[in-house]
């Protein structure tokens, strides 16, 4: 069910979504547990955010998750993955079928993209009040830090964003 | 930003959008197939290594993305999602 965006002329990759089908996820995991810190802390708080009755899945398309939506250096800023991901959601032959299409979004213009595609978002954490199993705070002052790297203001929340089909 | 046409042809799954600012500049939505995944793949470890930003606050390196992104790419692709469509079957 992903997609690629690529330039006609050069044949570069511009935008890459990567999603999956949530029912066949639950039943043989897409990857394996992280074993890395830093991917076992992002595994634990998205599977927070996406914890919810948000929609009932019992068989295969029922519900796809976007897991990635990637633009490529040289390609930012060009409305390309607002197309494609609008392409995605109305007009791909398998995800046009699934009721619903959800997504763990960490950044702020993926959040933007996917609620302009006309997902809504559904749950949010706050990272600067989150803990996670172990009782740390492994995102405390996460908003300066990514203001300074990724000159992202005011970053301190994750999204779960969810598009239901009529 | 709403500065392209849109055309979707009707006889393939490729569809193709230009930019208005630079027409020349054209682009095609395509399924992601399995010879185009381990360009896929690298490329998406780089850039979440450089902008996701939650990866960026703890130190991910692009290796420590690559397990996850391979497993959820594998499962993304176009054959495997339409053979899974037709026969209805898990993998």
């Amino acid at each position: 069910m992903g997609v690629i965006c690529v330039e006609s002329k050069t044949g570069n990759i511009a935008v890459i979504v990567i999603c999956y089908d949530v029912y066949n996820q639950k039943l043989k995991p897409v990857y394996p547990k992280p074993e890395d810190f830093s991917q076992q802390q992002i595994d634990e708080v998205l599977l927070k955010v996406e914890e919810g009755d948000f929609v009932e899945v019992t068989k295969p398309f029922d519900a796809l998750e976007l897991f990635a939506l990637v633009s490529i250096d040289g390609y930012q800023g060009l409305g390309l993955a607002k197309e494609t991901v609008n392409w995605l959601m109305h007009k791909h032959p398998v995800v046009t079928k699934v009721k619903a299409v959800g997504s763990g979004v960490t950044n702020p213009g993926t959040k933007a993209i996917m609620e302009k595609a006309g997902a809504k978002t559904v749950k949010t954490i706050n990272l600067l009040e989150y803990k996670n199993d172990a009782g740390e705070a492994p995102f405390a002052g996460i908003t300066e830090a990514i203001e300074n790297k990724l000159r992202i203001p005011d970053y301190k929340e994750v999204a779960y964003c969810l598009y239901v089909r009529d | 930003m709403e500065n392209k046409t849109f055309e979707v042809p009707q006889d393939s799954f490729c569809h193709k959008v230009s930019l208005k600012t630079d027409a020349s500049r054209e682009f095609e939505i395509k399924h992601l197939k399995r010879e185009h995944l381990e360009l896929v793949i690298d490329l998406t470890c780089k850039v979440f290594a450089e902008r996701e930003p939650l990866g960026v606050f703890l130190g991910a390196s692009a290796e420590s993305w690559r397990p996850i992104i391979r497993g959820v790419a594998e499962r993304s692709t176009w054959a495997l999602s339409v053979l899974k469509a037709k026969l209805g079957i898990l993998l």
